[in-house]
């Protein structure tokens, strides 16, 4: 009888351990791991505006918050609140391809250069002017 | 040219299509904040994109609300589906008159900006006050306003109602470059 009860107790015990651990597993998840995502396009940035200016622009919806890979010509790095962000650039002269990385892509982006064709993998989160990605990473630096 | 680009200017008329006289970011940076007895919630978007045109003395932004980042990734979802439905509204925009402001005055000045806020469809007119600091020829623009959930019709939750502010502090900080620097 009584060992029953150490049973009951053990058990209900692990029980909320495990809930408890849950609900802090959801309350401090950080979100995609960029890395972990499955591509679900490659394209370069020329294509990606090719595709949007020509009516197309709805059918990049079913892409937001899903991870792209997207090859174009590195235009500018900027830096702001400890992340980098590279601007990449194709054929289309006004509008540019917003890459917010993630804070560990620093050691790669500072040996990048202007000019640079690279290829980055990150989470589209919409159009403005231009494509906007967070949380992305380079996968590949082509210099040619 | 950009389909957003052209319909600033159908906006604004024609007076002032003139690349020189457009002044732009598209890293424009947004944080606001909700301040609560129970919880503190603050979000930044460091990818905002705002026009301005010196000597038409008008400005116009546009955010794309998905690109708000939060501490918690749980925050963030509770933003886009339940609160803004960035789905149905995946952006808000602004479009304003500085009023008084003098594009040539150098170093800084402070001014008001009347316009409208259009956030999950519905549009409200706003007054904000700025300060825009022109340095040799480059603007900046920095300010805060406070936006009212109840005027966009956010719906909040009974049970988080308490970690929801009422009203949120929202700051701003544009750095412009001349628009042509970008070709």
């Amino acid at each position: 009888m009584k060992k029953n009860s150490y049973i009951k107790i053990s058990i209900i015990t692990i029980i909320c351990i495990a809930g408890l651990i849950g609900i802090y597993a959801i309350f401090n998840y950080d979100g995609i791991d960029t890395r972990e995502a499955k591509t679900e396009i490659r394209i370069t940035t020329s294509e990606l505006f090719e595709n949007f200016n020509n009516e197309k622009e709805t059918s990049f919806d079913q892409y937001i918050e899903k991870a792209l890979e997207i090859k174009g010509t590195l235009y500018q790095i900027t830096y702001r609140d400890q992340k980098y962000s590279l601007l990449l650039r194709g054929d289309q002269i006004d509008q540019l391809v917003l890459c917010e990385m993630q804070v560990d892509q620093a050691p790669i982006i500072e040996s990048l250069k202007i000019g640079d064709e690279v290829k980055v993998k990150g989470i589209l989160k919409g159009f403005l002017m231009d494509a906007i990605l967070l949380n992305c990473i380079v996968i590949e630096e082509v210099n040619e | 040219m950009n389909k957003l680009l052209l319909l600033f200017f159908a906006i604004y008329g024609i007076g002032f299509v003139n690349a020189q006289d457009q002044y732009i970011t598209r890293q424009g940076e947004i944080t606001f904040f909700s301040y609560t007895s129970v919880e503190n919630i603050q979000a930044t978007n460091n990818q905002v994109l705002s026009i301005l045109y010196p000597s038409s003395k008008k400005v116009g932004v546009q955010i794309l609300m998905r690109a708000f980042t939060f501490e918690k990734s749980l925050m963030y979802e509770h933003f886009n589906e339940s609160y803004i439905e960035s789905d149905l509204y995946p952006k808000a925009t602004f479009e304003g008159d500085i009023v008084d402001f003098d594009p040539n005055q150098k170093g800084p000045q402070t001014r008001i900006i009347n316009g409208e806020f259009t956030l999950r469809g519905i549009t409200k007119p706003v007054e904000v006050k700025v300060t825009i600091i022109n340095t040799d020829g480059v603007y900046s623009i920095n300010g805060t306003l406070e936006v009212s959930i109840k005027d966009y019709e956010i719906k909040v939750p009974p049970i988080l109602s308490p970690n929801i502010a009422k009203n949120i502090q929202v700051s701003f900080k544009f750095q412009y470059v001349p628009n042509d620097n970008q070709k």
